[in-house]
């Protein structure tokens, strides 16, 4: 849908979060931009917003600190190798069942 | 197998840390975000179906931890004295392992001492946006699945939330 961007601060503001998500098109961008070069008060905005998203982004991308990765791994190897060990029993039974199954119908 | 289950423990450690504060209770919601993960990741058809799941997860483990945390005693028991056992007698309290809290000095050179405080300023129900729409990188409509909300509130919030974090961290 089309939004109204009359060109004035209020308005200007009220469209920003959809601007830096590149959700506006380009009459809609460009009615923003040019209200940028004049107002510097709104330029300010649209250039700590754009700052405060980046450290957020980044910060989202920061792995983990050392000791917790650690302690993640250790617990993802301990439960895999736990749930090996059913497995393989229950293939173990299997297997046997297979060669029970096998020596009676050889037999009949 | 192995960097999936990661990805579902990294993402629940966050979680846990930056929208509900826990840093003493990340690594718990971590393990509960490991076996559920392992339970359900034959299901899994769509990554985004999978993220959605995960994150609701994870937000469920949070808000178990803080109802637990409701209904702990009104007294606190003397770690000397010991726990009473009901015969009479006092058995040993069991302590936190100090080892699995990450410190503080770990967690803000991981994070950034001003973007932990000025996340801490923000409402909770904005706080979950903020991380699941800029840090997780998930989209308005994966942000609206997971908090049961809108798509519209999920825009306002993060538009208000924005605003909030600016101000916070240039001292507007």
């Amino acid at each position: 849908m089309r939004r109204a961007i009359d060109g004035g601060c209020g308005a200007m503001l009220a469209h920003i979060s959809a601007y830096l998500d590149g959700e506006l098109d380009a009459a809609e961008c460009s009615t923003i931009e040019r209200h940028c070069r004049t107002c510097p008060r709104c330029a300010a905005v649209v250039d700590g917003l754009r700052r405060t998203i980046g450290l957020c982004r980044n910060a989202g991308k920061a792995p983990l600190p050392d000791p917790v990765r650690r302690r993640a791994r250790q617990s993802i190897r301990r439960l895999l190798a736990a749930e090996a060990i059913p497995r393989k029993a229950d293939g173990a039974t299997a297997r046997r069942s297979r060669r029970r199954r096998g020596r009676r119908g050889g037999r009949s | 197998m192995e960097e999936l289950l990661l990805r579902a423990q990294e993402a629940a450690f966050r979680f846990s840390f930056l929208v509900c504060g826990h840093t003493q209770d990340a690594e718990d919601v971590m393990q509960d975000a490991l076996l559920k993960t392992y339970r359900y990741v034959g299901r899994i058809r769509e990554p985004e179906a999978f993220r959605t799941w995960l994150y609701r997860t994870v937000r469920n483990a949070c808000l178990m931890k803080r109802r637990r945390r409701v209904d702990e005693p009104a007294h606190m028991v003397s770690i000397e004295q010991g726990m009473p056992t009901g015969d009479g007698g006092y058995a040993a309290v069991d302590l936190e392992d100090p080892a699995k809290a990450p410190d503080e000095a770990a967690m803000n050179a991981w994070l950034g001492e001003r973007l932990r405080a000025a996340l801490r300023v923000l409402p909770p129900s904005y706080r979950i946006i903020v991380f699941l729409r800029e840090m997780e990188g998930l989209s308005t409509r994966e942000v609206a699945r997971v908090t049961g909300i809108s798509e519209a509130n999920v825009k306002t919030r993060l538009h208000r939330a924005r605003g909030i974090l600016r101000e916070q961290l240039e001292g507007a």
